[in-house]
Formats: C-alpha cells, sequence, structure tokens
C-alpha cells in the first residue's frame, strides 16, 4: 500500500478519528497487517480508554487490535491480562490509569488485545522516548474519541486522519467538514527565525514587529480579551501585522480581530492545529477580510481513510465517497472497508 | 504540641513544622519507595544506634568524596531510580496469593537490580544485603539476566508446543490453543508464586536495604552540599560552633544577604533569652528544635561543630497560626502546651523544652510571675529548656542570655535589610532589665514618625 512507506518515515504516527466510529481502529489494524513485514520494530499504544470489545457510547462491534510477533505494545493492567497472545514484560509504569499502571510488553506470538494508554499527552511521550529507548523504531498510537490533541506535532510527528459517516451521513457535508480538518492541519508553518523566536514562549499574546522584535501585550489569554484590553496595548494590538497566540485560538478571538482592526495582511501565529478551536464560517470571514493563520509546528497528515458506514446504519456509496475526497484533499484517500 | 504517639515517627513529628520538610525535600532521594521508610524513620534515643549512624555517614561521605568511585556510584543511583516499589506484590506473597504476570515481572527486575547494588558497592562493605540468587534463578529459568519477564517456554514443554503450534499456524484453533496455554500460565505461576513464599523476608530485607542505601546516600550529599557536621553524641552539655538554619540561610542568599550563625551551649537547666525584636530569637529555638530533631533522626547537623546530649522528647511552644485553628485563644492554647511539658518533667523524661514568649498575650504583671515561676520549675527539675522573653524584672536567678541586638553607632541607610545592623550572637546578660530598642527598631521599620514620636514622651 502507498501509505505505509510514508510511514515509516517518522517516529510517531497517531491515528485520530474526527468522530466516534469513523473506522479508526480498522485502520490501526490494517497499518498494523501491513507493517509487521517491514523489518522495521514497531510500537503500538493508544490514549486514554479504548479498544473496548463493544464501543461503550454507542453499543457497535469494536474490533480488537492485533499485535503481530516482536511488535511492541503498551496496555493497562488491566487489559493486558485479558490478551490474547504471548508477550514479554519489558516494563511497567510508574504511573496509574484508571485501569492501571501501564505494562510495556513484546509480543512472542501474534494476537489480539485491547490497548489503552495514558490519560494524558505529557505521561505518551514519556512512552514514545521509552519505546525508542527499547528499540522501537516507531510508535504508532491510536487515538480515543475526539482527542485531537495526541496529534500536536510535540506529541507525534504524522497522522492519519479517519473520517466517515458516522461524522455526516450527507456526502457533500462529510467532505465540506473533512476538509476544513485537513486545511487546519495543513497550515502554512512560519520561518525558522520566528519559529526560534516564538518557541519557549507558553502563554500570552505577543505582536510581533516586521524587525522582529517582540512585545508582550500582557494579556495571558486570548479569553480574557477584550476585558483585559488598555488603551496602550489596543493601538499596539491595531498596529500590529504578526500576532502570536500561545494559547487556544476561538472563534471569539478571530471576530474580535477580523472587527476590531484591519486584517488585510495580518497574520495569526498559532502553535499548532490541536490549538485551533474554530469554526469554517469564522475561519472563511477571517480569511475573506484578508487575515492568515500559521502555524510554528506542523503535523505531517499521511492520508485520510473513510468508512462509509455509520453506527445508525447509513451506508455510503463508497466510491463516490472516496472520488470527492479526492478531488477536494490533497492527500491520499482510502476507504478502510475495501483496503 | 500534640504528639503523644508512643512511637515518634519523622512523618509525625513536628521537625516538619520546623524547616524539617525543607530538607526533606531537598533530600535527593532517587528510588519512590525510600520516602516511605523515610517517613518511617523512629525518633533514635539509643546512643550507639546514632554514632553508628553518624559513622556511616562519614565513610560514605569519603567514598562520594573519592574521584575513583564516582563512575560506581552514579551508576548505582541510576540504578536506584530504576527500582519499583514491590510492596504490594510481597504482600500478596505473604498471603499466598497467586502472582500475576506483571507481578512476578516486577520481583524479578527488583532482584536483578539489587543483586546488580549489592555487586557494584561489595567491597565498600555498607551494606549487607541477602542474596538473591535464588530469587533470579526461579524467574529466569532461561539465564539471560535481562530485567523482562514472561512464563518462558523453558517453564513447560507443554506450553513451548502449543506456542509452536500457533507460531506456525498449524492448527485453526489458535483462540482455543491460546485458552490452553492461558491454563498451563495459571498452573505456572502458581508454582513460582509458591516457590517464592520461602524468599519473602529475603526480599523484604532487601526492600529495606535498598530504601536504606538511597537514605544514606542522600543524607551523606546532603551534608557535603549543606555543610553539615557529624555531631558527637555528650552526656550532659550539648554545643552548637555556628548553629545555622538551613532555609533560613537559603532565603536569605537568595537575596543577596548574608546569615550570622550563632555559637551556643546549654547543660540540664533553663536559659532564659532576651533581645530586641527581630533579633531572631523565634528562630534560634526553632533551630534548636530542628538540630535536635535531625541528629536524633540519625542525620548530619546544621553547625560547624556540635556535640549533642541526647534527649527522649522535644516539646515546644512557638505561636503559630496552628493554635488558632483549634478554637483556642492563644492564651488558653499556650497554658495547656506549659501544662503539657510540665506532665512530662513529672513523668521524668528527659526533654528539651523550647517556649517561645512565655505568656506574651496577658498582662506584663502576671506573664512575668508566670514566666519566672516557669524558670523555677524548670529549674528545680533540672530541665534542658529555653525561654524567650520581652518581660522585665523576671525574678528568677537561672542563666540569661541576650541577643547582642543593634550594632552601636551604626547609621541606618537601608531599613529594608536591617538584620544588617543587627548581631544576632547571644552574650551572657547580666541586668534584669531587658534593653528597650522597640521605639528605635520602629523608626527603622519607618513606622509613623507621630506615633513614635508620641510614644516617646510617654516613656
Amino acid at each position: 500500500m502507498p501509505f505505509i512507506n510514508e510511514i515509516l518515515k517518522y517516529r510517531s504516527l497517531s491515528i485520530v478519528g474526527i468522530e466516534k466510529n469513523t473506522g479508526k481502529t480498522e485502520s490501526l489494524n490494517y497499518i498494523l497487517s501491513q507493517l509487521h513485514n517491514s523489518g522495521k520494530c514497531i510500537a503500538v499504544t493508544s490514549i486514554g480508554i479504548d479498544g473496548e470489545g463493544v464501543d461503550q457510547v454507542t453499543n457497535t462491534a469494536k474490533p480488537e487490535i492485533t499485535i503481530f510477533e516482536n511488535m511492541l505494545f503498551v496496555t493497562s493492567e488491566k487489559h493486558y491480562f485479558t490478551k490474547q497472545l504471548t508477550a514479554e514484560i519489558l516494563n511497567v509504569s510508574t504511573e496509574r490509569t484508571s485501569l492501571g499502571r501501564l505494562v510495556t510488553a513484546r509480543a512472542k506470538t501474534t494476537g489480539a488485545t485491547l490497548l489503552s494508554g495514558p490519560a494524558n499527552t505529557a505521561i505518551l511521550k514519556k512512552i514514545i522516548t521509552q519505546n525508542t529507548d527499547l528499540g522501537a523504531e516507531i510508535t504508532i498510537v491510536d487515538g480515543a474519541l475526539s482527542r485531537m490533541s495526541l496529534a500536536s506535532p510535540t506529541v507525534t510527528e504524522a497522522m492519519i486522519l479517519a473520517t466517515g459517516a458516522a461524522y455526516s451521513a450527507n456526502i457533500t457535508q462529510l467532505v465540506r467538514r473533512t476538509k476544513f480538518v485537513c486545511q487546519l492541519i495543513s497550515l502554512d508553518t512560519t520561518d525558522h527565525n520566528t519559529r526560534l523566536l516564538l518557541a519557549d514562549i507558553d502563554k500570552g499574546l505577543w505582536c510581533i514587529a516586521d524587525n522582529g522584535t517582540l512585545l508582550d501585550l500582557k494579556i495571558e489569554s486570548a479569553f480574557m480579551l477584550p476585558a483585559l484590553l488598555t488603551a496602550q496595548n489596543s493601538v499596539h494590538l491595531h498596529n500590529c501585522k504578526t500576532l502570536f497566540v500561545a494559547g487556544v485560538v476561538s472563534d471569539k478571538l478571530l471576530d474580535f480581530l477580523r472587527i476590531q482592526s484591519n486584517i488585510n495582511g495580518f497574520t495569526l501565529i498559532a502553535k499548532d492545529f490541536t490549538k485551533i478551536f474554530v469554526t469554517p464560517e469564522t475561519y472563511n470571514l477571517f480569511q475573506k477580510k484578508g487575515g492568515s493563520i500559521k502555524v510554528l509546528h506542523k503535523t505531517k497528515l499521511i492520508a485520510v481513510t473513510v468508512n462509509p458506514v455509520s453506527p445508525e446504519g447509513y451506508v455510503l456509496d463508497t466510491n463516490i465517497l472516496q472520488n470527492t475526497m479526492r478531488e477536494n484533499l490533497n492527500v491520499p484517500v482510502f476507504d478502510i472497508k475495501e483496503i | 504540641m500534640n504528639e503523644n504517639d508512643e512511637i515518634l515517627t519523622l512523618k509525625k513529628s513536628l521537625f516538619n513544622t520546623l524547616g524539617g520538610s525543607y530538607l526533606l525535600d531537598k533530600l535527593n532521594l532517587k528510588s519512590s519507595l525510600s520516602r516511605r521508610y523515610l517517613y518511617a524513620q523512629k525518633f533514635i534515643t539509643d546512643k550507639q544506634e546514632l554514632e553508628n549512624e553518624f559513622d556511616k555517614i562519614e565513610t560514605t561521605i569519603s567514598f562520594l568524596n573519592d574521584k575513583n568511585n564516582s563512575r560506581i556510584f552514579a551508576d548505582v543511583e541510576h540504578k536506584l531510580s530504576q527500582i519499583l516499589d514491590i510492596g504490594g506484590s510481597l504482600q500478596n506473597i505473604e498471603n499466598a496469593i497467586i502472582l500475576t504476570e506483571v507481578e512476578l515481572f516486577e520481583i524479578k527486575k527488583f532482584s536483578i537490580i539489587t543483586d546488580d547494588i549489592r555487586q557494584a558497592i561489595n567491597s565498600f562493605n555498607l551494606i549487607d544485603f541477602p542474596d538473591l540468587s535464588d530469587i533470579i534463578n526461579i524467574l529466569d529459568p532461561e539465564k539471560t539476566r535481562i530485567a523482562t519477564f514472561y512464563i518462558y517456554d523453558a517453564y513447560s514443554a507443554e506450553i513451548a508446543a502449543l506456542r509452536r503450534q500457533i507460531k506456525q499456524k498449524q492448527s485453526d484453533s489458535t483462540a482455543e490453543l491460546y485458552q490452553k496455554i492461558v491454563e498451563i500460565e495459571d498452573e505456572i505461576r502458581r508454582q513460582l508464586s509458591k516457590k517464592l513464599q520461602s524468599h519473602a523476608q529475603n526480599l523484604k530485607i532487601s526492600l529495606s536495604k535498598i530504601a536504606y542505601l538511597d537514605i544514606l546516600l542522600a543524607k551523606a550529599k546532603q551534608a557535603t552540599d549543606e555543610h553539615f557536621c557529624k555531631p558527637a553524641i555528650v552526656a550532659d552539655t550539648t554545643a552548637y560552633k555556628a548553629l545555622f538554619n538551613p532555609q533560613m540561610k537559603d532565603l536569605l542568599n537568595t537575596q543577596n544577604r548574608k546569615y550570622q550563625p550563632v555559637d551556643i551551649n546549654f547543660g540540664q537547666y533553663p536559659t532564659l533569652i532576651t533581645g530586641i525584636n527581630m533579633g531572631g530569637k523565634t528562630v534560634f529555638l526553632k533551630t534548636v528544635a530542628l538540630a535536635q530533631y535531625l541528629c536524633q533522626y540519625g542525620f548530619y547537623v546544621p553547625a560547624v561543630d556540635a556535640e549533642i546530649a541526647l534527649v527522649d522528647k522535644i516539646m515546644i511552644c512557638i505561636d503559630d497560626e496552628q493554635n488558632h485553628l483549634q478554637g483556642l485563644s492563644s492564651f488558653a492554647a499556650e497554658m495547656k502546651s506549659v501544662n503539657e511539658i510540665l506532665s512530662e518533667i513529672a513523668a521524668n523524661k528527659r526533654l528539651l523544652v523550647l517556649i517561645d514568649e512565655l505568656a506574651r498575650t496577658t498582662n506584663p504583671a502576671e506573664g512575668s510571675a508566670i514566666v519566672s515561676a516557669m524558670l523555677d520549675m524548670l529549674s528545680e527539675r533540672n530541665v534542658c529548656s529555653f525561654i524567650t522573653t520581652h518581660y522585665d524584672k523576671i525574678a528568677s536567678d537561672c542563666r540569661r542570655l541576650r541577643v547582642r541586638g543593634l550594632i552601636e553607632n551604626t547609621e541606618i541607610k537601608d531599613e529594608k535589610n536591617i538584620e544588617q545592623y543587627i548581631d544576632y550572637s547571644l552574650i551572657r546578660e547580666t541586668e534584669t532589665n531587658i534593653p528597650h530598642e522597640a521605639l528605635r527598631i520602629a523608626e527603622m521599620l519607618g513606622v509613623n514618625s507621630e506615633l513614635i514620636r508620641k510614644a516617646k514622651e510617654k516613656i
């Protein structure tokens, strides 16, 4: 398959579902089945609780993950004891999850298991580093329900986005909404110097002058706008052509900027796409007025997988779905039921 | 003052409120299990036990200072950081519960790392570790000596055959085969757990020895880094040269200010301390208590030189917010504390008693009478004790010391750093009248000048 070789270029990959039941687990199983003959050492884990035999939200059957011989996998104690394969324990975490500590093991035989992982990205990062130390060349992370945060380039380098009828049963709408997510993931990065300049800032709003000087607006978060705006920093904000937002970029912020300032030629810099929570409508208005958004770090979007079946039983025409997706997206698109 | 527990562990003692927790937090422990052991440390009153411990710290410091050993100890510390607390698994072995694969892994990993540490520091004769090779042999049938674990093929020919079948896909019923494997694995785990039972004691001892080693190394490092000294245990008179409060010293250092250490000796009698406000009397009491606790919990002490007479109990009465939280007025809380002290004295315990500004919240006439009476009782009963006061005319012939106070003929230029104009050393006081420098200090602090002028007129 085409995107398998692409995956192997990265040290970590997340598989994120745009919505529950978009076929994330099938995507993971497919990738693992393709990777196990690659000659590389592969590690698999998950974030949060996932991989239950039955999906607890919609009650539909959920496939278990098949781990192939010699792969590393990380799962909670509870799920480790119900695994259907023989494995050698390599490590046990000091951190606890609701399902016990995290067990890292190497598969001695091929078999199925349920995956559960750390509840937050900080521990996940530690796990990825640990896997590298244990010899893994890539760690693949199964994302939990609407947890886009793990796809942050600070956590995983590359991602696969799973979308499908569960997100919308209308092909036009499904494609439009998926396209928007892809658009955010694919936002351009800033130049190298700006990235260095902003690398260690983790809160606040900052104006960047043309000569590269930084000005702290002394507003900790965009949520505090306009309450914290003083006469002085208001002037700065109006004259500023490049604004760095270390935290979340919201609809409210984009609207505020659009209405209060002349944003023609204005660039807003976010940390990465996981910090951007805006609707297509607001973003389009912002763009129309001449504003643009860039990011400090970008995740590589390797492919989009589609699941034409929704949990309610809708089945979309997979050919039309795939073709429309391909026409609109700049990345490879696959139906996970067909590959 | 609520130290009624018979076994006074480090966690429960007032040590923590005196700046002890500051030192514990700075203690560079490598394993998470060590803190649990450290908090269970008992207050030691046995001279020999303490001397052995101090000798051990001294030896450890000399090992750590020898550059030839630095790689060995760096390696040992790295290994200590990998130690898992197997307390729960040990409990399960003792209760004859069949261990899970994860627990067996933990025990194997613990045993291998402990054995590595034992070998690394064997030549130093610091700690005797039990031999864990039997345990390692049980859990490492393939003799790889790698700290990983599963139910190895070597445990059962049957399991090996079944796994081969799964691998070669000789059967369509993988699920059934795996079920059989699990059943055999369960039986093997049962046998392994039983075998380990007779070694539980050795594991338990190893666990405490590992924690002890971690604590010993951390104590030795702290002693060096903080310039603590090895106390000599003496019979009667405690004597400190350049006693200091580590937390206060660090705090002043970060502000580029200087801490003045204090020389002090004291025996089985009360000492009355007077001196100006801001003269460091409360910090002095706390530091004396802290040093005594450190010594009797087996640490080096914050001084250049220390001779320490052991006590059975340290009793402190220093007014802080905690008293008020108990719903008592400050006077009531204080009197309750004093009463407790007196009943402990009656029980013939050897005490170190430290009372800050006794009866300060009441009128000076009765207040000074209470102080005098307390001093008399402490004197009659030969109690090693300190009381600080601002009251005049204390009628007692006890030893009196005074904070030397404001350095004479100095012009105050920097009221924010008053400590540079104060000499904190304790000198013998011959007067019964206490120094009157409150107004001068208030002036230095920039208090309303009208108030000061009017107050001066009223003296």
